[in-house]
């Protein structure tokens, strides 16, 4: 019997169970893949989820959000970097800036407004990143917005590279092993002398840990990012890997990779949750579940994770009071003990997803512990 | 002044096969494309060659042109062509008597339909229903009309035809109730000229009452519109028909990698209105199920609509200048109003596009004097290379790389192999659901490319870029890289190019209601509009 059953592996589901796991709650996670934060670098952007003014309860309560989070993700081994009222232009693939109010530490560079020389570093062979297109893209950007970093591109062979063309997946296999990384980083060394920071496409290993990174750079002898590529990601996959790793850690029961196919309801206390799992359902009994299954509903789930809701999620999303307890079409709650966090709650600006995710994941994860009795720590 | 003899107008089936009957005779001619070739209704239908049997009750007419056409493409057009094989299907509620006048009507118009045992048929087809009854075995086949448009300009080119894509004609000019060329404009240069010309065709499609007014004269065209869904992969390998009176979303067909399901029928005043429907979907969706109830469960990758351009005669009954009354027109505006040197073909459909054009040149042969008689029913569209150029693939490529690069290029393998040869780099993968290499997609945006492509759009027309699953949400990020290295664009060419892109192929995954689709959508929303900031999420504006 768990305490708390998290339904969604994403970055919302993975926040919540986390923040329950704190409070000394048993903690399961039901989930069938990392959700779409995972697919790119990781960025997260509050823009147009901050209150009006500083100091508010309102934006305490997102600063306790993302403070768990930061420390989470430090403790985790992918440190984030970033403040709640700021904002950084990250360089993409595209050649466009990205603003994050937060990002994983590889991504996070220095702020490309002020003075600087960046170069593009390209990697032979690797299929979907060219240096030369995104630095004379960046370059044009930089002038646009008035920025002074300046970009130009290099090319160098991936050591033990071979003829065929290779994805940034393929690459950070790779790179997990530190030999690779040595090599990768004496054949840096050129573009870096000119250079007040290098940046590559997102390939510098999946498991490496930021400690990892930072030898890495130092082993360079300047600074380096990444550059999320088109999915697989690393960067992203990276913080994915070690989220897990951290829940396991930290106590939390992983049930993957089986799609939830109903919420059992006693009136309006869910008593368990039951898996499609093969041959036959896998019922998990909990006092407390937690919803984060996603914007986009899966198929043959018709309501989030089996239960009827009165609405069609692709459209209003499910509507929830302000412990974010799920709300029928009369506006009564239509189960004490079930919480919902993520994109599913609708009306979210993709922009803002992993903000959003953080938030309510975090708040959902400690009022679900709550709820049967554990109190969230400072 | 430039000149040619005859300039045709639309890039679609029938004006390429206009202009390579054309350059078949020795006749000079230029092409003219406001898009790009099938960009029209050649490039948004369901992909059927017909066997005539849905026109059989009907119009016998037009059923007996279809066989013929059919019997004569797969011969001729067999690098566009999969002989699938085709069934017409009788379930338990439908009418047994249509079926009977069927059967009558089939063999007086001499349409093959041979009787299958439920069983046999069930065997053939897991997928039908269980309450079907009777099953008909008819020669329907698949044919990919981007393929065939674009083989049809190709054999012209290398004949010495010219094909101008982008290019609008803004106005035909007429002197002394003759045609004497046409200004034209090419949309993405901007360029602006004159060519000089005895006699022009229009083939506009759903256009060609526009192209017609651009002479100052009329010609009435309804414009019908029909949506069609397609599946990720094929629901059945033949294509079946629901044998009953002709209606909405009654033919699935096994187009290539995919399934498509159509259509409906809407009457529209814009030919560029290509909308879906509120509830179309879910509409054809509902009638397919009653033939093959698992569309009902199969991934839905994308709905798009096609337009239909039905020719009316005017309201007056006056029917001079029309040749053929049944399924398309040709309209001699000499007779109608004295102006000398423009032929309008209109209405028809993709199985009878050789015939159109056969006809519609042979007017413009008779007009212009030359004697030489059509060929296009005997000369094929390609020449297949012979199995040893597929061996000699497979040596360089993986076996489906080589095959599906075989089904789409034909003899034009053969480059792709001396490119990948020369640099194994070449080999990479940049559209991994339909296996297209970087060498493939150089090989159409080359200069020396017979109708190159001019945008990323138009390499997802030539090679099914971007046609799979992930609807070019990865594999147009690579492609777009694959332009700009070769210099084809400058990166922000490149850039532009790729919004453009994506934007289309979100286009039609809009209309999927629910399923695997719409999650595939979400990612690509969020990756271009989130992660990378290229394109605004939700309104779709460009950054």
């Amino acid at each position: 019997m768990y305490d708390v059953l998290v339904i969604g592996g994403g970055l919302a589901g993975m926040t919540a169970a986390a923040a329950a796991a704190k409070t000394g709650a048993r903690v399961g996670l039901a989930g069938t893949g990392p959700g779409s934060f995972a697919l790119g670098s990781g960025c997260i952007d509050f823009d147009g989820l901050l209150p009006e003014g500083e100091g508010t309860p309102a934006v305490k309560c997102l600063q306790e959000a993302v403070d768990f989070f930061t420390t989470m993700t430090a403790g985790a081994g992918c440190d984030y970097r970033g403040e709640l009222t700021g904002k950084r232009m990250l360089p993409t693939i595209v050649g466009t800036y990205q603003p994050a109010s937060y990002a994983p530490s590889s991504v996070w560079v220095p702020d490309p407004a002020l003075p600087g020389t960046v170069a593009v570093v390209g990697v032979r062979g690797l299929t979907g990143f060219n240096a030369e297109f995104i630095a004379e893209r960046l370059s044009f950007q930089a002038d646009t917005l008035g920025f002074l970093t300046r970009y130009h591109a290099r090319m160098i062979e991936l050591p033990r590279g071979g003829r065929q063309s290779i994805t940034a997946y393929d690459a950070a296999v790779c790179m997990e092993m530190e030999e690779s990384r040595r090599e990768l980083a004496a054949a840096l060394q050129p573009a870096a002398e000119a250079a007040d920071l290098v940046i590559l496409p997102g390939i510098l290993g999946i498991k490496v840990t930021a400690g990892d990174l930072g030898a890495f750079g130092d082993a360079v002898g300047c600074p380096v990012c990444e550059m999320a590529t088109m999915p697989p990601s690393v960067p992203g996959l990276r913080v994915y890997h070690h989220l897990l790793e951290y829940l396991q850690k930290t106590g939390v029961e992983l049930n993957l990779g089986h799609p939830v196919r109903h919420c059992l309801l006693d009136r309006t206390y869910c008593t368990a949750v039951s898996l499609a799992t093969p041959g036959r359902d896998r019922l998990l009994p909990a006092k407390a579940v937690v919803i984060a299954t996603g914007q986009v509903v899966q198929e043959g789930e018709p309501g989030a994770a089996g239960i009827d809701l009165p609405f069609d999620l692709r459209k209003d999303g499910i509507k929830v009071n302000r412990q974010l307890q799920p709300l029928n079409k009369e506006g009564a709650v239509i189960a004490d003990n079930v919480y919902v966090a993520g994109s599913i709650l609708g009306g979210n600006n993709p922009k803002n997803g992993n903000a959003a995710a953080i938030t309510t994941g975090c708040q959902a994860g400690i009022s679900a512990a709550k709820v049967v009795g554990y109190n969230a720590k400072k | 002044m430039e000149r040619t003899q005859v300039v045709v107008i639309g890039g679609g089936a029938t004006g390429t096969g206009i202009l390579r009957d054309l350059a078949l005779r020795g006749v000079p001619a230029v092409l003219f494309e406001q898009k790009d070739l099938a960009f029209g209704t050649s490039g948004r239908f369901h992909g059927l060659l017909h066997s005539g049997g849905r026109y059989a009750v009907k119009d016998g007419d037009a059923a007996r042109e279809c066989i013929e056409e059919n019997t004569i493409l797969k011969k001729v057009a067999s690098c566009c062509i999969e002989d699938t094989g085709g069934m017409f299907v009788q379930l338990d509620r439908d009418d047994p008597d249509y079926v009977e006048s069927w059967l009558r009507a089939c063999k007086q118009v001499g349409i093959p339909a041979a009787e299958l045992s439920r069983r046999e048929a069930l065997e053939m087809e897991p997928n039908l229903s269980p309450s079907l009854k009777r099953a008909f075995k008819v020669p329907d086949a698949c044919i990919d009309g981007f393929l065939l448009t674009l083989a049809n300009a190709q054999s012209a080119v290398e004949m010495g035809a010219a094909v101008k894509t982008y290019t609008r004609v803004t106005k035909i000019a007429v002197d002394s109730d003759k045609v004497q060329g046409v200004h034209y404009r090419d949309e993405i240069s901007g360029d602006e000229g004159f060519l000089g010309c005895e006699l022009v065709i229009n083939a506009g499609g759903p256009w060609a009452g526009e192209v017609a007014s651009s002479a100052g004269t009329n010609i009435r065209v309804n414009c019908d519109r029909g949506a069609l869904i397609i599946f990720n992969h094929r629901l059945t390998s033949h294509v079946v028909n629901h044998c009953r009176v002709p209606g909405d979303a009654d033919i699935l067909v096994p187009a290539g990698p995919v399934s498509i399901l159509g259509t409906t029928s809407v009457a529209v005043d814009d030919p560029w209105d290509l909308r879906v429907g509120a509830g179309e979907v879910e509409y054809i969706v509902s009638l397919g199920a009653e033939m093959v109830p698992s569309v009902t469960e199969a991934r839905i990758m994308r709905a798009f609509a096609g337009i239909r351009p039905l020719y009316s005669a005017e309201p007056n009954g006056d029917t001079g200048g029309r040749e053929i009354s049944r399924g398309f027109a040709l309209i001699d505006q000499q007779e109608l109003d004295g102006t000398e040197g423009l032929i309008s073909v209109v209405g028809g459909k993709l199985t009878t596009y050789r015939l159109m054009a056969q006809v519609t040149t042979n007017l413009a042969c008779r007009k212009l004097g030359v004697a030489k008689l059509c060929t296009t029913d005997r000369v094929p569209l390609k020449v297949l290379p012979q199995d040893s150029a597929l061996a000699e693939a497979k040596k360089v490529l993986s076996h489906p790389v080589a095959m599906s690069t075989y089904r789409r290029l034909g003899p034009g393998l053969a480059a792709v192999v001396e490119k990948v040869k020369n640099d194994p780099a070449q080999a990479e993968i940049i559209c991994e659901c339909e296996l297209i290499t970087r060498a493939e997609l150089e090989t159409y945006l080359s200069g020396t490319a017979r109708v190159p492509a001019r945008t990323l759009n138009d390499l997802s027309r030539r090679t099914r870029l971007g046609m799979g699953p992930c609807q070019g949400t990865f594999c147009g990020y690579r492609a777009m890289l694959v332009g700009y290295e070769t210099g084809k664009w400058t990166a922000d060419e490149a850039g532009e190019q790729l919004v453009s892109f994506v934007k289309n192929r979100w286009k039609g995954q809009k209309f999927v209601p629910y399923g695997k689709q719409t999650q595939q959508l979400g990612i690509s929303r969020d990756l271009y509009g989130a992660s990378l900031n290229l394109i605004e999420p939700g309104n779709g504006v460009e950054k």
